[in-house]
C-alpha cells in the first residue's frame, strides 16, 4: 500500500472538519505578486497539514489558473496543469459540459463568472467557533494590504443542525473511503478507492499515477519539490496536491417546498405528500434514511446508512427513483447502459469525488424540520451550499459526474429529466430537462416544469497544492 | 421492405490540388446545416439516420509509406443498400457532384445514374454496429410520438380517482383505447412484426457460417471413422478456419513483442478544437483514423477480425452508441472508426476503458492502431493503460467536416424503450407481463 506524506498534504483533503462548524472562504486577487509570494511563504507555515488533527482552527489555500500565472511559473510548467484547470470553469465548451447554461450561465454569476473580477486564490479558514474564526480572519486580512493581496469577496459558511442542508435533508453521508487512510473496515469494496483518485502523486484506480503538473529540475534550484513519478528529470509540483472544485449554489427553499406541496398528491396529508415527493427527489428521507432501506417512511436505524446498492435491490427505481439526486450523483452499482451490476460498479468507481461542501446563509427555520419550513414565510435571506470537492482528474471525475449523470436528461433511460435539485431545468429547441419521473406501480408519476431550485452564483477550478509546492510557488523569482 | 440498419462507407482519394476546395464546400454545408443547405441536404432523405463527411489528411505509415488525402462519405441507413444509394443520388445529383467532383474517378457526366454508379463503385466494406436494429428513420419519430401521447394520457389518468387501483391489464387496455381513438396514431394499432427478410439479412450469414463450421467440425471427427471425400472436405474447411485464426494470432504475438511506438500527445489546443465542436446536448459524433502499427500482419489480422466482428455484430453491445463502424482504407494500412453516441466523446471514450470486458473487445480492433497501448495475444493489456489509450484516441481523432443526425432529442435508450413500448402495446399479455410493460413509462 502507498504511504501518504500527510505532513505535506493540506488537511482538508483527508478531513472535512466536522468539529469546526464555522468557516470562511476568502476570494482574493493578487495586486502585487512579489509581495503576495512573501505572504504565501509565511502562510505555508500556518497551513494545517493532514498529519495534524487541529482542535481550534485550520487554514488552507488554493490557486486559480490566473493566480498560478501571476506567480511567474514558467509557461512550460504551467502547460502541465490539466486542460480543464487551465481553461477554467467558465470556458464556453465547459459550460455545455457542465450544464452551466441558461440561468446558470457564468455571465449571471456573482463571482468567478465571465463578468466578475478575476479570483487568483482562495483562502479557506475553518474554526471551532465564531470568535476563533474572526480572530484568524482578522489576522490574515490585516496582512492583505501590505502584501499585495485584495479581498474580493468573503463567503461565510457554517454547519447546519443535524448535518442538514437548507432544503431540510441530511447531507454528506456518502463519501468514498481513501484506501490508504484505512478508516472504515466496513466500507463496501465499491466505495474504497486509492488515494491517487484524489491526491496527485499516488496511484489511482487504474493503478497508474495521474497526470500531475511538473517543473524541470533546473526550475527548482532549492530542491523544494519531490521527483516526478511520471517523468524523468522533472520535479512534481502536483504531488500531495489536488484539484479543488468550488461551486456556490444558492437554494430556493421556499420554491422547493412550494412546488412539492402544489404538485404532490400521493398521500392524503399534503405535508406528508410533499415530504414524500421531496424524499423521492433526494433519494433519502429528511433524516437521512435511504429510500432503498425504507421506502415508505424514515427509520432511525438507517439515518447514516450507506451500505446499499441499486442493481439488485431496486433495478427499476420503484423505491429510489432513477432520477433522484443521490442515485444520479453516485449510481453505486447501477447503470442501465451496463449488463451487470459488476460492470456498473467497474464503471462508477472511475468517477467519484471527495466532497467537502458547506452550507451558507441562515436556515429558514432553526430546526430545518420540513414541516416547519413549509409553514415558514418566504424571506430574502441568501442561502445555499458551497459545493467543494477534490478530484485528481477534473474531466474524468467531477466533470463526468456533472455531465453524464447530473446534467444529461437521458441518464438511466430517462427522457426529459436532469437532476431535480441541482440540474439546470429548461426547455429549448426540443430539449427538455425539467421533468422528474417517479417510477411506481401500476404506473409512474411524472412531474413537469420543475423550477430552478438551485442557482449557480459562482465557481471555479483551483489547484490545491501540497505544502512543499506552496513553498515552491512562493519562492518563484519575480520578473526582472 | 427490410429494416436492417447498415452503414454505407464511400472512400475516394481527393484529386491533386482539390483539398482546399473540398474543405470549402464541406464548410459551407456545415455552416448552413447538414439537414438543409444550398449544396446537399441530408434532411431530404427518408432512409438516413446519420451521415458523416470527413477528409482524412495525408499521413505516413510508421515505415514511411504515404497515405493519401482521402474523402469519406458515410451514412447509416435502414433498408436496402441499393435503394438508399439511389435515394441519395436522385435527391440531388448536382449537390453530390459538387462534393464528389473533388475526388478521383468522378464521372464527367452528372446524372442520378452516373452518381449512383460512382457511389457504388467507391463503396468500401465496413463493419457496422448499431444500438437500434430494425428501426427506420420514420419509426424513431413516430414511436417517440406514440410514447409521448401515452405519457400525456398517463399524466392525466394518474389523477383520476381509482386509477391506481386498476390492474395492469386494465390500465394497458385503457392505453390501447386512447391509442385507437387517436387518428394520428392509427399506424400503431397493428401489432409490430419484424420481417423475416430483415432478420435473415442481419443474421443469415452468421447462421450459414455456423452451419458450415458445425458440419465441418462433425466431418473432422467423422474422418477418423469414415474417411471419404465429403468428410475430408469438411475437415479441410474446419482446419482452414482454425488456421485463419491461429496462424495470424501467433504472427501477431510475434509482432507484439516489438518496442511500443508512442504517438505524439496532442496539444491542448488540438483537443479543444475537437471537443469544442461537440455542442449538441444529446448526441455527438467522433471520427478516429490513423495508420496501423508496424508490420504486415497488422492489416491482415485487422481484416480478419473486422470480418468476424461483422458476422457477430448483432450480438455486440457498446453502451450509449447509436451506431459505430470500423473499416480499413489505403490497402488496409489505415483504420477508420466513426461513431455517433449519446452525450460527449469524453464520456463515450470511458465506456471502453472503464469495463474489463470491453477493454478486451477494444484491444482486438484498436490494438492494431498506431499509438494504442501494446497488447498481448491481441486482447490482454492494451486499453488497460488508460492514459495511453486516451492519448491515442485524441491524437488520432480527426475534425469531422460535416455530420448529420436525425431526431436531436432522442437518446439511444429512448429509441429502444419506445420500440419496446410499441411492441408491447398489442397482443396477449399476462398481468405480470403488463406490469413489466408499464414500467417502460
Amino acid at each position: 500500500m502507498q504511504l501518504l506524506e500527510k505532513e505535506d498534504i493540506q488537511g482538508l483533503i483527508v478531513r472535512g472538519y466536522s468539529n469546526f462548524p464555522e468557516a470562511s472562504f476568502v476570494l482574493c486577487g493578487i495586486t502585487n505578486p512579489a509581495k503576495a509570494k512573501k505572504y504565501f511563504a509565511r502562510l505555508a507555515e500556518r497551513i494545517t497539514p493532514a498529519s495534524q488533527k487541529p482542535d481550534k482552527r485550520a487554514i488552507h489555500i488554493a490557486f486559480s489558473n490566473e493566480g498560478i500565472k501571476l506567480l511567474n511559473l514558467s509557461s512550460s510548467a504551467y502547460a502541465t496543469f490539466s486542460r480543464q484547470f487551465k481553461e477554467g470553469m467558465t470556458e464556453k465548451n465547459r459550460q455545455l459540459v457542465l450544464g452551466d447554461i441558461e440561468y446558470n450561465a457564468p455571465e449571471h454569476w456573482e463571482w468567478g463568472g465571465t463578468r466578475s473580477e478575476q479570483i487568483h486564490f482562495i483562502l479557506m479558514i475553518y474554526a471551532k467557533d465564531k470568535t476563533v474564526l474572526n480572530l484568524v480572519m482578522e489576522g490574515e486580512k490585516n496582512n492583505f494590504d501590505q502584501t499585495g493581496i485584495k479581498e474580493i469577496k468573503t463567503l461565510d459558511s457554517f454547519a447546519l443542525p443535524e448535518q442538514k442542508e437548507h432544503f431540510g435533508f441530511r447531507d454528506g453521508i456518502s463519501q468514498p473511503n481513501i484506501e490508504e487512510l484505512g478508516k472504515d473496515n466496513n466500507a463496501p469494496e465499491w466505495n474504497v478507492l486509492p488515494s491517487g483518485e484524489f491526491i496527485l502523486g499516488y496511484k489511482n484506480v487504474y493503478d497508474q499515477y495521474p497526470e500531475s503538473p511538473f517543473v524541470s529540475r533546473n526550475e527548482d534550484p532549492e530542491n523544494l519539490l519531490p521527483a516526478s513519478t511520471l517523468y524523468d528529470k522533472k520535479k512534481d509540483l502536483g504531488r500531495n496536491g489536488s484539484y479543488l472544485i468550488f461551486r456556490q449554489l444558492s437554494q430556493d427553499v421556499h420554491a422547493f417546498w412550494k412546488y412539492l406541496m402544489e404538485n404532490s398528491n400521493e398521500k392524503d396529508d399534503p405535508t406528508e405528500a410533499a415530504i414524500c415527493l421531496g424524499a423521492k427527489m433526494v433519494g433519502r428521507w429528511p433524516d437521512g434514511t435511504p429510500l432503498i432501506k425504507s421506502p415508505d417512511e424514515p427509520n432511525d436505524k438507517f439515518t447514516t446508512d450507506n451500505q446499499f446498492g441499486y442493481w439488485k435491490e431496486d433495478f427499476h427505481g420503484l423505491k429510489c427513483p432513477v432520477g433522484s439526486h443521490i442515485r444520479r450523483s453516485n449510481p453505486r452499482d447501477w447503470l442501465l447502459t451496463e449488463k451487470t451490476h459488476e460492470e456498473s460498479m467497474q464503471m462508477i468507481r472511475k468517477h467519484r469525488i471527495l466532497r467537502r461542501g458547506r452550507a451558507y446563509g441562515l436556515p429558514m427555520t432553526d430546526t430545518l424540520d420540513p414541516e416547519k419550513i413549509m409553514k415558514a414565510e418566504n424571506d430574502t435571506e441568501a442561502r445555499g451550499l458551497h459545493f467543494i470537492c477534490f478530484s485528481g482528474d477534473i474531466i474524468r471525475q467531477f466533470e463526468f459526474i456533472q455531465n453524464a449523470w447530473i446534467r444529461f436528461p437521458k441518464f438511466g433511460g430517462l427522457y426529459d429529466d436532469s437532476d431535480p435539485l441541482i440540474g439546470t431545468h429548461y426547455q429549448k429547441n426540443g430539449i427538455k430537462t425539467d421533468a422528474f419521473t417517479v417510477p411506481a406501480e401500476p404506473v409512474r408519476r411524472r412531474y413537469k416544469n420543475l423550477p430552478e431550485f438551485t442557482t449557480l452564483r459562482g465557481g471555479g477550478y483551483f489547484f490545491f497544492p501540497g505544502i512543499r509546492a506552496l513553498r515552491y510557488l512562493a519562492s518563484l523569482p519575480n520578473p526582472s | 421492405m427490410t429494416t436492417t440498419h447498415n452503414g454505407l462507407a464511400i472512400s475516394a482519394r481527393i484529386k491533386e490540388g482539390h483539398h482546399e476546395a473540398l474543405i470549402k464546400t464541406l464548410s459551407q454545408i456545415n455552416d448552413q446545416g447538414a439537414a438543409h443547405n444550398e449544396i446537399y441536404s441530408f434532411g431530404d432523405s427518408k432512409t438516413t439516420h446519420f451521415a458523416t463527411l470527413a477528409i482524412l489528411p495525408e499521413e505516413r505509415t510508421l515505415s514511411g509509406k504515404s497515405l493519401p488525402s482521402r474523402f469519406l462519405f458515410l451514412t447509416s441507413y435502414t433498408g436496402d443498400r441499393k435503394k438508399h444509394v439511389r435515394e441519395l443520388a436522385e435527391n440531388n445529383p448536382e449537390g453530390l457532384a459538387e462534393i464528389f467532383k473533388h475526388c478521383e474517378g468522378f464521372p464527367s457526366t452528372i446524372t442520378p445514374g452516373s452518381i449512383y454508379r460512382y457511389m457504388r463503385k467507391y463503396t468500401t466494406i465496413n463493419t457496422f454496429y448499431t444500438g437500434f436494429q430494425y428501426v427506420t428513420y420514420e419509426d424513431v419519430g413516430k414511436e417517440y410520438e406514440l410514447r409521448e401521447a401515452i405519457e400525456n394520457y398517463l399524466d392525466e389518468a394518474c389523477n383520476e380517482p381509482g386509477f391506481k387501483n386498476k390492474s395492469a391489464l386494465e390500465i394497458r387496455k385503457s392505453i390501447q383505447d386512447v391509442v385507437k381513438s387517436d387518428p394520428g396514431l392509427s399506424w400503431s394499432t397493428k401489432p409490430y412484426k419484424r420481417s423475416l427478410r430483415s432478420y435473415l439479412k442481419l443474421l443469415g450469414p452468421l447462421y450459414i457460417l455456423g452451419v458450415i463450421l458445425g458440419v465441418s467440425l462433425i466431418c473432422c471427427v467423422l474422418v477418423f471413422f469414415w474417411a471419404n471425400v465429403f468428410t475430408w472436405i469438411g475437415t479441410m474447411i474446419f482446419l482452414s478456419f482454425v488456421g485463419i485464426l491461429v496462424v495470424p494470432l501467433v504472427l501477431l504475438r510475434i509482432n507484439e513483442s516489438r518496442p511500443f511506438e508512442s504517438v505524439a500527445k496532442p496539444t491542448d489546443k488540438r483537443i479543444y478544437d475537437i471537443v469544442s465542436r461537440e455542442k449538441y446536448p444529446i448526441k455527438n459524433e467522433m471520427t478516429v483514423a490513423g495508420p496501423l502499427k508496424r508490420g504486415w500482419i497488422r492489416p491482415v489480422f485487422l481484416f480478419i477480425i473486422l470480418r468476424l466482428v461483422w458476422f457477430v455484430r448483432a450480438f455486440a453491445y457498446i453502451p450509449t452508441v447509436h451506431t459505430a463502424r470500423w473499416f480499413q482504407v489505403d490497402g488496409g494500412k489505415r483504420i477508420v472508426f466513426i461513431a455517433y453516441f449519446d452525450n460527449t466523446s469524453e464520456a463515450y471514450a470511458h465506456d471502453f476503458v472503464d469495463s474489463d470486458k470491453r477493454i478486451r473487445n477494444l484491444n482486438l480492433i484498436f490494438g492494431n492502431g498506431h499509438g494504442f497501448p501494446p497488447t498481448k495475444w491481441a486482447v490482454i493489456g492494451g486499453g488497460r493503460d488508460r492514459e495511453k489509450y486516451i492519448t491515442a484516441v485524441r491524437a488520432q481523432q480527426k475534425i469531422t467536416n460535416v455530420w448529420y443526425y436525425t431526431h436531436c432529442h432522442v437518446g439511444i435508450l429512448n429509441i429502444n424503450n419506445n420500440r419496446a413500448i410499441r411492441k408491447g402495446l398489442w397482443g396477449d399479455m399476462s398481468e405480470n407481463e403488463a406490469r413489466q410493460w408499464l414500467l417502460l413509462f
